[in-house]
């Protein structure tokens, strides 16, 4: 009893934090390829 | 050449840690760990809930401090390590109330329960940081920003401490908390989650998990914030350049 729950639960987190990341590192990618090298601190 | 991103030897480390680390978890979450005698499988609901508020909880922590040693020393990097671990501590507060309320759903027969210290704490946490997160993209200059999002993030991290003793400042319905290091030194285990064996392992080993992901995360948003400051204080260079020679240019046609 409760497995319906659990998917739901399980497939909500995992779909906002795939969004989440996936966001993140187009935007980051974007970013770093606007800024110039030498500014591109904290990067490693 | 590799193209330029925010992902470094150490996130790309991290990043396949914490895949291998998933996989473990989802084993353990959804098939070694039994069904609650009383909870039935929607304990394994709680191996989501309690990283969640284990991550958001070191977080929100993070931005206290980065919001005090940005009024400390004025450092750019600590005011974007509060914002960047600010909106990271949401994501994950997120979770923690979706997954809460169903599993609410399933052991109590309701979602919500406004009546509930707890529950009702959690919101108001949940609501201050999203007002952070709301003041940090307010149309003012990036210093205002810096410093009104500093006095919230300090005085925020209240709110987290009401959180984690509401259970045992007033009555609830919410359980007790599920590792308390009191607990666990004397072996009791009482409680509606039976928090020993399997159930303690898998608990453990998901929030591992979490933290990683939370840590991940928290790097690349910070990168991308450091970026998204670099770039803006570009534009201001540029603008001033191009302002610059236009009136260089104006001087030059009036003579």
């Amino acid at each position: 009893m409760g497995w319906d729950f659990v998917i739901i639960g399980y497939v909500l987190a995992g779909l906002l934090f795939l969004t989440y990341s996936v966001t993140l590192l187009r935007k980051g990618r974007a970013l770093a390829a606007r800024v110039p090298e030498d500014k591109r601190t904290f990067l490693d | 050449m590799a193209k330029p991103s925010t992902s470094s030897k150490f996130t790309i480390t991290l990043g396949l840690l914490f895949l291998a680390w998933l996989t473990g978890m989802l084993f353990l979450a959804l098939i070694y760990s039994p069904a609650h005698p009383e909870q039935q499988e929607s304990v394994r609901l709680m191996y989501i809930h309690l990283p969640s508020i284990a991550v958001a909880y070191t977080a929100f922590f993070l931005t206290f401090i980065g919001s005090v040693l940005y009024l400390a020393k004025k450092s750019i990097f600590w005011d974007l390590v509060a914002a960047s671990a600010a909106e990271i501590g949401v994501l994950f507060c997120t979770v923690l109330l979706f997954s809460g309320m169903l599993w609410g759903k399933k052991t109590w027969g309701i979602y919500w329960d406004w009546e509930d210290p707890q529950l009702l704490s959690t919101a108001v946490m949940y609501v201050v940081y999203i007002g952070y997160l709301g003041l940090r993209r307010m149309d003012l200059t990036a210093e205002a920003i810096s410093l009104r999002s500093a006095i919230v993030g300090i005085l925020g991290i209240g709110t987290v401490i009401v959180v984690h003793y509401a259970v045992k400042w007033w009555r609830s319905g919410h359980q007790d908390r599920t590792i308390d290091p009191e607990k666990l030194a004397t072996g009791t285990t009482e409680g509606i989650f039976q928090i020993n064996d399997r159930y303690l392992f898998t608990t453990v080993w998901a929030i591992a998990t979490f933290m990683a992901l939370g840590l991940w995360l928290l790097v690349h948003r910070f990168r991308v914030a450091w970026l998204e400051r670099q770039l803006a204080e570009i534009d201001v260079e540029e603008a001033i350049e191009l302002r610059r020679q236009e009136s260089a240019a104006y001087i030059g046609s009036e003579r």
